[in-house]
């Protein structure tokens, strides 16, 4: 893992696997005092839902965490002090926001005990709060690498 | 008796009259919203937000559900049916709101016994309803069964016994159908992967591309398909920079892919058939018309555990149907209570769940 501090108070990572990602995403829950907002940008495959997936084991989900896509939100339970509930979102399949807020999102967002992660959360950025977290995945040279900037 | 189902998990509203006597079979009616031609009696466009379509859809798919029933109008007809089943999840939650609230309003006004299915026991029953014709003798299961549920929502291997369901391996990442979405994304083809990706692989060479096979060694029974995603947008990214994705090379890559998907699946279900030994083995799901897959499960069951009966569903109850949700409620009333029967006094503690678990 490659950590570099940039001027603007961005974060830049470069991991070599999946579990390196994974341990990006538990490093920065590692502040968390509930009510978090993250936003996470990239492409298919950029490492996202492994992203997420480290969260859930940094927090103690006991459930499996998968892909949300389908059903567009998955909440999970955590073993976590302050973040009681990991609300997982998908807006990969997402047209509009109204979608979103139909389905409770707004009460979500703002739950001091939840912890909301949300994937292609630029299409629904106009709804998204200011204090939201932007992450930014991209693909890296080879096939496992990948590049991950936090705007904290 | 006769039963009425409603299935609203995702994107279908659909519902279906299903005739069960003496153990045959007659399907009245099964009407999946997209036969409908809303479009043409709303006169408006159907709006892009599930839950709002399900809404619309919902009532002019029971009538025309219902519509085969004796009486003379629709509210004379629908009083002849004798149960309810209804989806209560896993799904979407505002469309599973949208079957569960009009089955338990139906269910009150009329009088009759309301039955929530779980979704995914649905996919498995469809396997049971394999006549061509809408009617016939309903096959007699012999457990234990295997049943790999393959749609764009899930991916699992689930043990059911007579008593009791169980998961023994599930997707860890992405469902299989959603792979194939994803997949067709990648290559610019189009929704729904699967069908275009199939059509597309039918002309291609399956060996030409090398792409991994994940999972395969996990001495589990669970899925992954997301590395098999990022390999795919890698060669796909490196074949656009040197402009060699021709026609003919992106149906090699589709062959390569729908291979790959194929071969996990299969590797996983066969050793899970030679350590659980099941009678009966079930495919079921939206992914379950994939020529590629039913052929080749069967072809290597029957090879290699010569003695379990294969039930595969027909072509057109491998979506989202109502039909399958009718025959799941179906085989509740005959085993009693097994996800809930309710009944009007606790009405009100009926809700969707969006994250049913499948196992009791």
């Amino acid at each position: 893992m490659v950590f570099r501090v940039s001027p603007r108070f961005m974060k830049k990572y470069i991991t070599h696997n999946s579990e390196e990602t994974k341990q990006v995403a538990a490093t920065l829950a590692k502040k968390f005092q509930g009510g978090e907002i993250l936003g996470l940008v990239g492409d298919l495959g950029s490492g996202k839902t492994n992203f997420v997936q480290g969260l859930a084991r940094y927090l103690g989900v006991a459930n499996k965490v998968n892909s949300p896509t389908f059903v567009l939100m998955k909440p999970y339970p955590t073993h976590h002090k302050k973040c009681k509930l990991l609300v997982h979102i998908d807006c990969y399949r997402l047209n509009n926001c109204q979608e979103l807020l139909n389905l409770g999102l707004e009460e979500y967002l703002k739950d001091k005990r939840c912890l909301t992660v949300i994937e292609w959360a630029d299409k629904i950025e106009k709804i998204l709060p200011e204090k939201t977290i932007w992450i930014r995945f991209r693909l890296g040279k080879n096939i496992e690498e990948r590049e991950i900037k936090i705007n904290n | 008796m006769r039963i009425l189902a409603i299935e609203t998990s995702c994107d279908e509203t659909a519902a279906a009259i299903l005739e069960i006597k003496n153990s045959y079979f007659n399907l009245r009616s099964n009407i999946i919203s997209s036969q409908v031609k809303i479009h043409a009696k709303y006169g408006g466009i159907v709006p892009e937000v599930a839950a709002r379509k399900q809404i619309e859809m919902i009532m002019p798919v029971i009538n025309k559900a219902v519509i085969c029933l004796p009486g003379k109008n629709l509210k004379e007809k629908i009083k002849n049916i004798n149960y309810i089943a209804v989806t209560q999840g896993p799904g979407l939650i505002t469309s599973l709101t949208v079957g569960v609230e009009t089955a338990k309003t139906l269910a009150f006004t009329l009088n009759k016994p309301l039955f929530l299915v779980n979704h995914l026991e649905g996919h498995i029953y469809s396997a049971l309803l394999n006549k061509n014709q809408n009617y016939g003798k309903l096959i007699k299961i012999k457990f234990p069964v295997l049943a790999l549920i393959v749609s764009g929502g899930h991916t699992m291997l689930v043990l059911i016994k007579k008593n009791n369901n169980k998961i023994i391996g599930e997707t860890l990442d992405d469902a299989v159908g959603e792979a194939f979405d994803k997949a067709a994304k990648i290559l610019n083809l189009g929704y729904p992967g699967g069908p275009i990706i199939a059509k597309l692989a039918a002309k291609g060479n399956s060996k030409k591309f090398n792409l991994p096979r994940p999972m395969l060694k996990s001495h589990d029974f669970n899925f992954s398909f997301s590395g098999l995603k990022t390999a795919l947008l890698y060669l796909v990214r490196d074949l656009k920079r040197q402009k060699k994705l021709s026609t003919q090379t992106i149906q090699d890559i589709c062959a390569s892919f729908e291979q790959a998907c194929v071969d996990v699946l299969i590797a996983k279900t066969l050793s899970a058939i030679e350590k659980f030994k099941p009678s009966t083995f079930i495919l079921g799901g939206g992914v379950a018309a994939n020529q590629l897959l039913r052929q080749t499960l069967a072809q290597k069951i029957r090879t290699e555990f010569p003695k379990i009966k294969i039930l595969m569903p027909e072509m057109k109850f491998t979506g989202d149907n109502a039909a399958m949700i009718a025959l799941a409620g179906y085989y509740m009333i005959g085993s009693q209570i097994k996800f809930g029967m309710t009944k009007k006094n606790n009405y009100k503690r009926v809700k969707a769940e969006p994250n049913l678990k499948l196992s009791a």
